[in-house]
């Protein structure tokens, strides 16, 4: 305990790593999302964060290694609720939480649209990936309310349904689209939308 | 009166119609390559490869890659969605009507959809504009369906709904068949599963509005 109170210099210059390694992912997903991959270089993104070519060649490879470091699926800190003890509650409240990630990320999503719209597959492979994710973990909490085959149709409309409402913002606001999730008529669009699948889920219910 | 003067109706001098149609087939080959490599990484040399002609004959009408794009922002959609009428009941075969008539739509224009989608991300003002128009107009055309049948909450979040799972559903399948999609929107399957899911979601006569 009084260890870890002392300073490490190990762990500050992890810290400090860590710090660099983010800036030049944050300036690469800027440049990404305003330019498009192939016009974006590594000198821009240098230059964009304040960083050296060397110092970005150090921590990545090549562009191609920062674009990737970008398409990890995201940390979104929480699980869906457990099946044994699920209600309508706790299904809205996981799908809202899951929208709000993206919806403060909306730059993110700008960037991936455009490249997903132009088919490149790494961009491509990672909308799967996440959209297979989620249909899994909302069918499984919400198999316990509905059952398999009705909480797998919650799952597919619910996908279909904030997606269709996060690309729509993303394309009709761009990069004024973080405000407008902001707005009490864009959230309840989306309680609408939520509320939307979980009837579909009752009345499908076996 | 002078007869010189060809009246609009008139139709056009030979040389001027063989013109017009260079100009149209250049821009029909910028609209196919931009679409489906992005307008960053088209060169004018491949639109004039496509069209057929020469990288002159392109400069001719075209003098930059940039007045091309912009040429393709001034071409507008025949129609929006038809012309169904809007009637007192929203039953399941009048929301398959209306998908029908969306994916024919969508069908018809999936490349200047996908092209403006990409430029409007991009930050290109007119692309996000036209985009705003076309989603607007769509979106009244909808509401009014609903607000023949339903009252006017009910009616906003039906429009929102649907609205929602068409984008969602039409996105996902661009984004994944890329100039391959028409192909798919014209595909009665694939509306079949899409009217499916509508019918779940969206409110329909009879049924109490959804909540």
């Amino acid at each position: 305990m009084v260890r870890s109170a002392q300073p490490n210099r190990q762990a500050g210059r992890a810290e400090s790593t860590n710090a660099t390694r983010r800036r030049i992912l944050n300036a690469a997903r800027e440049l990404f999302t305003q330019h498009g991959y192939a016009a974006t270089s590594i000198r821009m993104i240098a230059r964009h964060c304040g960083i050296s070519d060397p110092t970005i060649h150090y921590h990545f490879r090549d562009k191609a290694e920062i674009y990737e470091a970008l398409l990890v699926t995201p940390e979104y800190g929480d699980d869906p609720p457990p099946a044994s003890q699920v209600s309508r509650e706790a299904l809205a409240d996981f799908m809202h939480r899951r929208f709000s990630w993206w919806a403060s990320n909306t730059e993110f999503a700008r960037l991936l649209m455009r490249e997903q719209l132009r088919g490149r597959p790494g961009p491509l492979g990672y909308m799967v990936e996440s959209e297979l994710r989620f249909r899994e973990e909302l069918s499984s909490a919400a198999a316990g309310l509905y059952g398999q085959d009705a909480a797998r149709r919650v799952a597919d409309l619910a996908w279909y349904l904030l997606a269709g409402a996060l690309w729509d913002v993303v394309m009709t606001y761009g990069s004024d689209a973080p405000g407008v999730v902001e707005q009490e008529y864009f959230r309840n669009r989306i309680r609408t939308l939520i509320n939307a699948t979980l009837d579909a889920g009752e009345r499908c219910k076996a | 009166m002078t007869p010189a003067t060809p009246s609009p109706t008139d139709p056009p001098a030979p040389a001027q119609r063989g013109r017009d149609d260079t100009r149209r087939r250049i821009l029909a080959a910028a609209l196919e390559l931009f679409a489906r490599d992005g307008f960053d990484d088209t060169t004018v040399r491949e639109v004039a490869a496509r069209s057929g002609v020469t990288d002159a004959a392109v400069f001719y009408y075209f003098p930059s890659k940039r007045s091309l794009l912009d040429a393709l922002w001034t071409i507008r959609p025949e129609r929006n969605i038809r012309t169904l009428e809007p009637g007192p009941a929203m039953t399941p075969a009048r929301l398959r009507e209306i998908i029908d008539e969306t994916l024919d739509f969508v069908a018809d224009n999936h490349d200047l959809m996908r092209l403006m989608s990409c430029e409007a991300l991009g930050g290109d003002q007119t692309a996000r504009a036209l985009q705003q128009e076309s989603r607007a107009v769509w979106r009244r055309a909808i509401h009014a369906h609903f607000a023949a049948a339903f009252d006017a909450t009910t009616a906003d979040r039906a429009t929102d709904i649907l609205h929602a799972l068409i984008h969602g559903v039409t996105m996902r399948a661009m984004m994944e068949h890329g100039d391959r999609a028409g192909d798919i929107f014209r595909d009665s399957a694939f509306r079949e599963q899409l009217w499916r899911k509508a019918v779940l979601v969206v409110p329909l006569s009879g049924m109490g509005p959804a909540s």
